[in-house]
């Protein structure tokens, strides 16, 4: 299995000199893995980028079919899609999977032509053939990959998935907008991650800011770093960055987490990591 | 009048190596006419700004906006005024002819799209729906918006201060073939002619010795295409021309174009044109 990152940065896309190292797309990851077809979690700006690197492949001829995993329908996780190429081209397939009933027409919505000049291939007759489907707390194959979903506390207002993913006897799990208000919540992750290979965790607030921001959707560093301790995790790798940390503070965080007992790194986009067959 | 290019940048943010020296923000334009704060389109460059606006306690904050596309208001969640309960936030745009441009923000910014909604930010916020050609004022500037050929409902501004003159033509394809607004489509063939007419008299009069033209040039000639309703710099070259404008900035650049590239496109276009030419920089600062 093969973990490639697009985007990780949280809220909104931020170009700027300070935010080469560690990128400044929305989130996006995308994972590969022998005899299964393009896995793609969250699709925030970095998806553009992408889409274009797919169409050097299989989707440039209209032959590809990607699955994208949706943990939640805020704008930084779904902006990319109007501007994913590949749902251009006749003949690709696309399936999205997210948790509301009313996926299928919040992501019409996005493309409305009040907003969004890009042809509306969520019709039939338009470019790539698009399914939504709506998933729960779940367990499913995409190919030779195993997903489990499991509903987790972001936000009021939003359903959130966190997912695990596991191919080869690895295992990775991705979580980059989460909060901990209740023991309740904190097992359910702990559940859901135990011993993967590699945890993209919430790293949006330090855990200075994270009191002033209590009941606002994100956790703090400190408790990624707990849940990885608690359920025995490989690598703990920060995730979705706050808009206005630069890449020296980044550095920072990460020299502030290196001796916790639990091997940290941060999202940088383009990173890749591979994970060997078991 | 002070200008400062906030995002320069088309269709979505670009956060990537070879867009960091002319910047990878969609547009935002921050206009001071004296002490009126005035901004132009709401696309992520408008997140700094708002910082700074905080920062000097700005309270009365004017956004024009161009249209509802994407890049133009997709950083108005981001702008941090909304949260100063002493601002007051007036964001003016043409009518649409199907819903109220309240409805269309409202969209943007609340569940399950963005966790806080609009109508429970501290600020007050107040929409103002605008008139083809209608001139009006806002502090001591005097501004009218013209209808542009762009897919929806579009306008470009026109900012009188002081003396100086003001144009932003963007999003638009100043020459096209083909009608793109709404309502224009699908007329008479009579109609049709009506139409580009008008949409060209509009540019001129929003452009006519302006001072500074910010204009569209999202193409470069052989990547024209007649319906996405973009212009090329030839299409602002002539029209900075026609209308004798005393400079022109290349604006709404393409999302892969390079700084290179970009360097390349002002040099070559810099000699055809009869005024100053640049292409427009995140962070460039100009007075008029």
């Amino acid at each position: 299995m093969k973990v490639k990152l697009w985007g990780t940065r949280a809220q909104v896309p931020v170009p700027h000199p300070n935010t080469q190292v560690y990128g400044g797309n929305t989130v996006c990851v995308e994972i590969e893995a022998d005899d299964a077809p393009t896995l793609v979690l969250d699709a925030g700006m970095g998806l553009h980028w992408l889409g274009n690197h797919l169409l050097k492949n299989a989707f440039g001829r209209g032959e590809g079919h990607a699955h994208i995993l949706l943990t939640h329908v805020h704008w930084d996780h779904i902006q990319g899609i109007p501007f994913f190429t590949p749902m251009l081209i006749p003949g690709n397939r696309v399936s999205i999977y997210g948790p509301d009933a009313e996926l299928a027409s919040q992501l019409v919505t996005q493309m409305h032509t009040t907003f969004c000049p890009v042809p509306n291939f969520f019709m039939d007759d338009i470019g790539a053939g698009v399914e939504v489907v709506e998933i729960g707390k779940s367990t499913f194959d995409i190919g030779s990959l195993r997903i489990h979903a499991a509903l987790i506390n972001h936000r009021a207002g939003v359903t959130c998935l966190g997912y695990r993913v596991e191919a080869g006897g690895r295992a990775i799990a991705y979580l980059p907008d989460v909060e901990y208000l209740e023991e309740m919540h904190r097992q359910e992750v702990v559940d859901l991650v135990q011993g993967v290979d590699l945890l993209f965790h919430d790293a949006m607030l330090t855990a200075d800011e994270y009191p002033s921001h209590r009941g606002q959707g994100h956790c703090s560093i400190d408790d990624g770093i707990d849940i990885a301790t608690q359920a025995a995790v490989g690598r703990l790798i920060l995730f979705s960055h706050h808009p206005d940390r630069s890449d020296a503070e980044v550095d920072a965080i990460l020299a502030a987490y290196s001796d916790n007992g639990v091997e940290v790194d941060a999202a940088r986009e383009g990173s890749e990591y591979a994970l060997q067959r078991d | 009048m002070q200008i400062t290019f906030r995002g320069v940048r088309g269709s979505y943010p670009v956060a990537a190596p070879h867009s960091v020296r002319y910047g990878g923000n969609t547009p935002c334009i921050e206009v001071w006419a004296g002490e009126t704060c005035l901004i132009i389109d709401a696309g992520t460059g408008i997140r700094p700004l708002g910082k700074k606006l905080i920062e000097q306690d700005q309270r009365e904050i004017h956004l024009l906006i161009s249209h509802t596309h994407w890049d133009h208001v997709q950083g108005f969640p981001h702008f941090d005024p909304q949260h100063n309960e002493n601002a007051h936030i007036r964001i003016y745009s043409l009518t649409h002819p199907d819903r109220s441009l309240c409805e269309i923000f409202r969209t943007q910014q609340q569940a399950p799209f963005y966790p806080v909604s609009i109508d429970a930010v501290e600020a007050q916020i107040e929409f103002l729906e605008l008139t083809d050609g209608q001139p009006f004022q806002i502090g001591g500037a005097q501004i009218s918006c013209h209808r542009l050929n762009h897919p929806g409902v579009t306008g470009g501004y026109r900012i009188e201060y002081g003396g100086k003159v003001l144009s932003y033509i963007s999003d638009v394809d100043l020459y096209g073939p083909i009608l793109l607004g709404n309502g224009m489509e699908n007329g008479s063939q009579e109609e049709q002619r009506t139409w580009h007419k008008y949409l060209q008299n509009s540019a001129r009069d929003l452009a006519h010795r302006a001072d500074l033209m910010i204009c569209d040039t999202f193409f470069l000639p052989d990547e024209y295409q007649p319906d996405w309703g973009h212009s090329r710099p030839e299409d602002a070259v002539h029209l900075g021309a026609e209308a004798q404008v005393q400079s022109l900035a290349l604006f709404h650049h393409e999302p892969h174009r390079s700084d290179e590239e970009m360097d390349a496109i002002q040099e070559r276009y810099r000699e055809e044109a009869p005024c100053d030419l640049f292409a427009a920089v995140e962070g460039m600062e100009l007075s008029l």
